[in-house]
């Protein structure tokens, strides 16, 4: 972890020198201003892991002087919890809400949680990201993070690693992966709805007799895998990516079918006490300075102006596996519901 | 004539009655008033929402359809009594030997043991969870790489992440109140039990198990009984040991009903079994030792000898200090050992050591300060609290200033019977959604933690106030002063001590609290151990370390204040 | 009028009366002790008197004025008494002298005066060196001193005590019976003292008012009391005693094997109860010339050596026992035939 040193002077020197860089919008400064007298903006967030966010949030707050940005970060299913637990008290305390799980954002629209708010900035975002967005124009794509393999390079030698997700199933890995559980990691539950279309029930049958270790975040396998708990992990390539620089023994595989692309979005919560603050996030999270932020972290950008950082596939020209929201919202409780009767957890 | 409404209690007659007791029969209905919000209300809600169809529907049984429907659900269940049983058996075998141990024989290091002890009531449940996920966690715990190290065998030794795991990390989390509790009945056992034994023949280990065990038994079965409904409604440890080990429990079950979508009516379905079983075997601990004629130790029962184990006394030594390795030491030094590190799997050395975690969970994370501050502050009100409110019960039911004292003193305890997690549910229920609509405030989680340690503030302040002779309260009274002078030049600084215990014993689980708070908690209001449950899902166990290790020092400091003042043995005047 | 009234008091518990039609007057000065089994009411009336307790009939007047009644009561705190408990409740977080100061600092009076009399007081219960220690360094009898000062620096207008001896050991217990009775008589304080212990009563009373069952059974001096007891149960409690039951026949009344004449006693009922203490028999062994119309022959059936004195148990052939205390040298073998008589004022008739 030398590189968190490194981490943090960036996270010191890069908001300074991006804030220099581009100027606010008419639509920023209008909500700048009106932000000055709230409270800040909360932010509920499945989308990074904590020290992620925490960074974005300084850079935020580094952009839009004065506005406070607190960061709550936990795994998809809590998130979703409690931001339905929020609407449904009529209490809502959070003013934005990200996770990697599009289906969630339509439960928040049936509840009528979400305020009807796409960011300007999206019109700079790259096409077949944007195709994604909310039609209704309730929540808007946040990130991408592609899932493949991460595995642990003293545990597994280069010539044994998977190359399809199907591998999960061979016996040769009993005791070696480590997964998260779909019913409290967004991510992994858009991941279940695609491996269950691909190989349905009998995968995750033979997954089971693996004897994978279940986390509660995506996060908790990477760093599984990271200290040796573990060999194999479904994770965010990204992650993996990280983790090589910081110079851990693992590695990246992309499995032959493509890998799992869980988009993650963004909406603006109704009745969110900080509404101005709220909006002028979702304006940041749509802004030239993300995606820039995404870049310098191995992610792939939202935008056009930003180049995909090298090392990085360029979702455009690679297979991907994803999962419509239609889909999402017909098998997402069936798919976790057979994970828990299967894994008996 | 002025009449006093203290003395005119006493006079039966119905015209007094009405004249004078107006105010104080206020007194009796706001107490009465703060219990049923606290107590009363959460509960009844939960039962009427388990017979309630979702969205505000009529009555219906659906709820318990779904809550039971599923084989896993009713699964859970049993595996949550198994648990319970295996934590408790594993708890009563590290408690009971090193109490006896520690309070009646020449054992070396005694002292060393019961302050090192001490430590397990100080750590909560979740930190030495994570401590030996981190000792025996299957491939990277210590103890595994120093197997595999010495044997060169691949196969892990221990698995924390499996049921024998799970029952481990709970029974040192929670041995502690058998150790307590016994730890005090054997210290008012008189010896000349035990000499009327040894006279006859006894040898020390023949006298223990014979007389010394028998004797204490109504305690170590409260006890006992007492752990095991600790163990089922705890939310920390099989939140962080049962969905890896797969290995579902109630608790984890009920956190699933309030996902996505969440059912709270269902989730009040599935935790009535859990009051059931709590009031259940409340009333069958009450039956049997009724029936058998026990008598439960107390009193001074005479001198107290102290038992020579002769050669033996390393051996208990080594068990007691085996105690104290699984349940203290070793977690805390993982701990620490990974607060201090670059990567914990590393272990220590001059490489790895790093202050960065405690910079980013002090100075960089931006809800660790404000909830390192939530915690106390939190912990601390709801001691102050419940405090006042029990031990103003206590006076007037001990000095039956008013008439059904005994009822107020039932509520008081009630909460005894409710798992920490039930009473979250109720909690929410009540007072987070509207009309009320607390969500996301202090005042509902201080709300919440004063009704959970309600009854050990109670039980200490009943035995402060018993203690207190009434003629001490008499003499004031006969000497010119009022009922308030009697409190306030007596009553008050002789109950000093039991407040300042009261306070500390309540401060300590109060600002660790878990299983209550996981539902309760907004995202400003979030407490330390919620903020540890969600960096825990991250695997980010060396930030975690050093925010617990914070909070430990920071509890560790105000219970070693409070100690100072109150002397070494205020613990043991628990109940 | 001066001094304590209590008339036609009761107190009743539920359906039990603990205390009934009790009627005590008390002049001014005097020291006057309510004796009795524990449970008969003392403790009850005690309380009432010191306003802990509200009577359910009668009423309590104080130098005329009623502080007590079914109707309402005064408050403890009003009544310028003093109390001293069975458990002194010295308060151990105040030093020797705070405890003894606080009544008079209750009275608003200024420091000097307190210092002053607080000062006088623990020198008349000898614990002026004590003064700045804190109870839990003094012994039992020290402790009770304490609670002597404390009820008396504050001239109460009536002093209680419960059982206020009943903590110490018995040496300790003789001293402090003599302790309080000479205190009183330097400051003739009206007191009332709540004992089981006759002999305390004895010591320290002017009279005795014994009760049973909540009920006064005879008001007296202690020397009265146990020569003349006037019911059954007073002449049980106090002392040792034979009771002897007869019947009244034409002119005479009839005992196991001898009679008395009836103008002896008052009365018309047919049973007629006598009580002769052991030490008013005499024994000999030869038939004593006297005109005694007690005399009686038969064995001695049990005997014990005390000491002070031997304890016989004299039996008739008509199977009527006494106990009989006689001195050390008068001594009988078991078995011996032996006389006993007694003079005819040492036959009290009680009731």
């Amino acid at each position: 972890m030398k590189t968190l040193k490194a981490l943090v002077i960036t996270t010191m020197i890069l908001p300074a020198s991006l804030a220099q860089a581009t100027e606010m919008t008419g639509t920023e400064r209008t909500l700048y201003t009106a932000a000055q007298s709230e409270n800040g903006v909360t932010w509920y967030t499945s989308q990074l892991t904590t020290e992620q966010a925490e960074e974005v949030c300084a850079l935020f707050s580094t952009r839009f002087e004065g506005i406070a940005c607190y960061p709550v970060r936990a795994n998809g299913s809590s998130t979703l919890q409690r931001v339905v637990q929020e609407i449904q008290a009529g209490a809502v305390q959070g003013d934005i809400v990200s996770t990697n799980s599009v289906s969630d954002f339509e439960e928040f629209k049936a509840l009528s949680g979400l305020a009807q708010y796409m960011p300007d900035n999206l019109s700079g975002m790259q096409p077949s990201l944007a195709a994604l967005n909310d039609s209704d124009g309730y929540y808007f794509v946040s990130g991408v993070s592609p899932f493949g393999f991460v595995y642990n390079t003293d545990l597994v030698s280069p010539d044994e690693v998977p190359r399809s997700w199907n591998d999960l199933t061979d016996p040769r890995w009993m005791n070696q992966i480590a997964i998260a559980h779909p019913g409290f990691s967004g991510s992994a539950g858009q991941w279940a709805i695609a491996m269950d279309r691909l190989y349905g029930r009998a995968f995750f049958e033979g997954l089971a007799a693996n004897e994978p270790q279940i986390g509660r975040s995506i996060a908790d396998g990477y760093t599984m895998v990271t200290t040796g708990e573990r060999s194999l992990t479904v994770t965010s390539l990204a992650l993996g990516r990280d983790a090589m620089r910081d110079g851990k023994p693992v590695d990246l595989v992309v499995p032959d079918e493509g890998m799992f692309l869980p988009p993650s979005a963004a909406g603006v919560l109704a009745g969110s006490p900080n509404p101005n603050s709220a909006r002028l996030f979702a304006e940041f999270l749509a802004s030239t300075e993300f995606s820039e932020w995404l870049a310098s972290k191995g992610r792939n950008p939202l935008r056009t102006d930003v180049a995909t950082p090298e090392g990085t596939p360029d979702l455009n020209q690679v297979s991907v596996l994803t999962v419509s929201v239609a889909e999402s919202l017909a098998n997402q409780q069936d798919v976790v519901e057979m994970f828990r009767d299967i894994f008996g957890i | 004539m002025t009449t006093d409404p203290q003395i005119a209690t006493h006079a039966r007659s119905f015209r007094t009655r009405l004249s004078v007791l107006q105010p104080v029969r206020l007194v009796w209905l706001g107490l009465a008033l703060a219990l049923a919000l606290l107590v009363v209300a959460p509960i009844a809600m939960l039962v009427i929402k388990s017979f309630t169809a979702a969205g505000g529907g009529g009555f219906t049984f659906d709820n318990y359809i779904a809550a039971y429907g599923r084989a896993r659900h009713v699964q859970a269940l049993w595996n949550t009594l198994i648990m319970g049983l295996g934590t408790t058996v594993l708890a009563v075998l590290l408690a009971v030997p090193t109490a006896w141990a520690c309070t009646r024989t020449n054992m070396p290091g005694r002292t060393l043991v019961r302050i090192a002890l001490f430590g397990a009531f100080l750590m909560p449940p979740y930190l030495t969870g994570v401590g030996w996920i981190l000792l025996a966690g299957p491939n990277a715990g210590f103890i595994n790489q120093a197997w595999t190290a010495l044997t060169g065998l691949d196969d892990p030794l221990v698995n924390i992440f499996s049921f024998s795991g799970l029952v481990l990390v709970m029974g040192v989390s929670t041995f502690f109140t058998i150790f307590i509790l016994v730890s005090a009945a054997f210290e008012l056992l008189s010896s000349e039990m035990e000499d009327a034994a040894n006279i006859l023949g006894a040898g020390p280990f023949t006298t223990a198990f014979k007389i010394t065990l028998p004797m204490a038994m109504p305690t170590i079965l409260g006890s006992a009984l007492l752990t095991f409904l600790v163990s089922i409604a705890l939310y920390g440890v099989p939140a962080l040991i049962s969905i890896p080990a797969r290995y579902p429990v109630v608790v984890i079950q009920l956190a699933e009903f309030f996902s996505f979508p969440i059912r709270i009516e269902v989730a009040a379905a599935y935790s009535i079994p859990l009051l059931g079983i709590t009031i259940g075997l409340l009333l069958l601990q009450r039956r049997v030792l009724g029936r058998k004629g026990y008598t439960a130790v107390g009193g001074k029962g005479g001198e107290r000898r102290i038992i020579d184990l002769g050669r033996w006394k390393w051996a208990v030594f080594a068990y007691a200090m085996l105690v104290v390795l699984l349940s203290v030491a070793m977690p805390l030094l993982v701990l620490l050992m990974a607060a201090f590190s670059h990567t914990w799997v590393d272990g220590f050395s001059i490489d790895n050591f790093t202050l960065e975690h405690f910079h980013y969970v002090l100075f960089e994370h931006s809800s660790s300060q404000k909830a390192l501050l939530t915690s106390v502050g939190t912990g601390a009100a709801a001691a102050t609290l419940a405090i006042s409110l029990a031990l103003s019960i206590s006076y007037i039911v001990q000095r039956r200033l008013l008439p059904y004292g005994g009822v107020l003193a039932f509520l008081c305890m009630s909460p005894f019977v409710i798992p920490g997690i039930v009473l979250a549910i109720g909690f929410y229920a009540v007072y987070a959604l509207p009309p009320v609509g607390l969500y996301g405030t202090y005042i509902i989680l201080v709300l919440a933690f004063t009704t959970r340690f309600l009854p050990i503030a109670y039980t200490t302040s009943t035995n402060g106030v018993r203690a207190i002779n009434p003629e001490m309260e008499e003499a004031v009274r006969i000497l010119g002063g009022g009922q308030f002078t009697a409190i306030r030049k007596v009553v008050a600084p002789l109950l000093k001590r039991t407040l300042a215990s009261g306070w500390i014993l309540m401060f300590v689980p109060a600002a660790q609290e878990l299983s209550t708070a996981v539902f309760l908690v907004g995202p400003h209001t979030r407490v330390v151990s919620v903020v540890l449950l969600d960096m825990s899902e991250e695997g980010t166990f060396e930030r975690l370390a050093a925010l617990g290790s914070v909070l430990l020092l920071i509890i560790a400091a105000i219970v070693l204040i409070g100690v100072k003042l109150l002397g070494r043995d205020f613990m043991l005047r628990r109940t | 009028m001066q001094g304590l009234v209590l008339k036609d008091l009761g107190r009743r518990f539920g359906t039990v009366d603990a205390v009934k039609d009790v009627n005590i007057t008390l002049q001014p000065g005097e020291f006057l002790s309510l004796l009795g089994p524990s449970g008969c009411g003392k403790t009850t009336t005690l309380r009432m008197i010191a306003g802990f307790l509200a009577p359910t009939s009668g009423s309590i007047l104080l130098d005329g004025v009623e502080v007590s009644s079914p109707r309402g009561s005064i408050p403890p705190e009003k009544r310028g008494m003093s109390m001293i408990f069975q458990s002194y409740a010295i308060w151990p977080n105040m030093t020797v002298l705070e405890n003894v100061a606080f009544g008079l600092k209750l009275r608003k009076m200024d420091k000097a005066d307190v210092r002053r009399r607080a000062g006088e007081m623990l020198e008349a219960v000898r614990l002026s060196h004590l003064a700045d220690r804190y109870p839990s360094e003094l012994s039992g009898g020290q402790q009770q001193r304490v609670a002597l000062a404390r009820a008396l620096v504050i001239r109460p207008k009536l002093l209680l005590l419960d059982e206020p001896l009943s903590n110490l050991d018995a040496s300790l217990r003789e001293d402090m019976r003599f302790e309080i009775k000479r205190i009183h008589d330097e400051f003739r304080i009206t007191s009332v003292y709540v004992t089981h212990d006759q002999s305390e009563a004895m010591v320290t009373s002017d009279r005795i008012a014994v009760i049973n069952h909540g009920k006064v059974e005879q008001i007296d001096t202690p020397y009265e009391i146990y020569t003349r007891p006037t019911t059954r149960f007073v002449a049980g409690f106090i002392g040792r005693t034979n009771q002897i039951t007869g019947t009244r026949r034409a002119g005479q009344v009839n005992f196991t094997g001898f009679a008395l004449p009836l103008s002896l006693f008052t009365g018309t009922e047919p049973e007629v109860f006598v009580s002769i203490r052991p030490q008013s028999l005499h024994l000999s062994a030869a038939e004593p010339v006297t005109d005694d119309l007690f005399k009686l022959r038969g064995k001695i059936s049990a005997r014990a050596f005390l000491g002070e004195t031997w304890d016989y148990v004299f039996r008739t052939d008509s199977g009527l026992e006494l106990r009989i205390v006689a001195r050390p040298h008068q001594i009988y073998q078991l078995g011996d035939d032996v006389w006993a008589t007694a003079s005819q004022d040492q036959i009290v008739q009680i009731h």
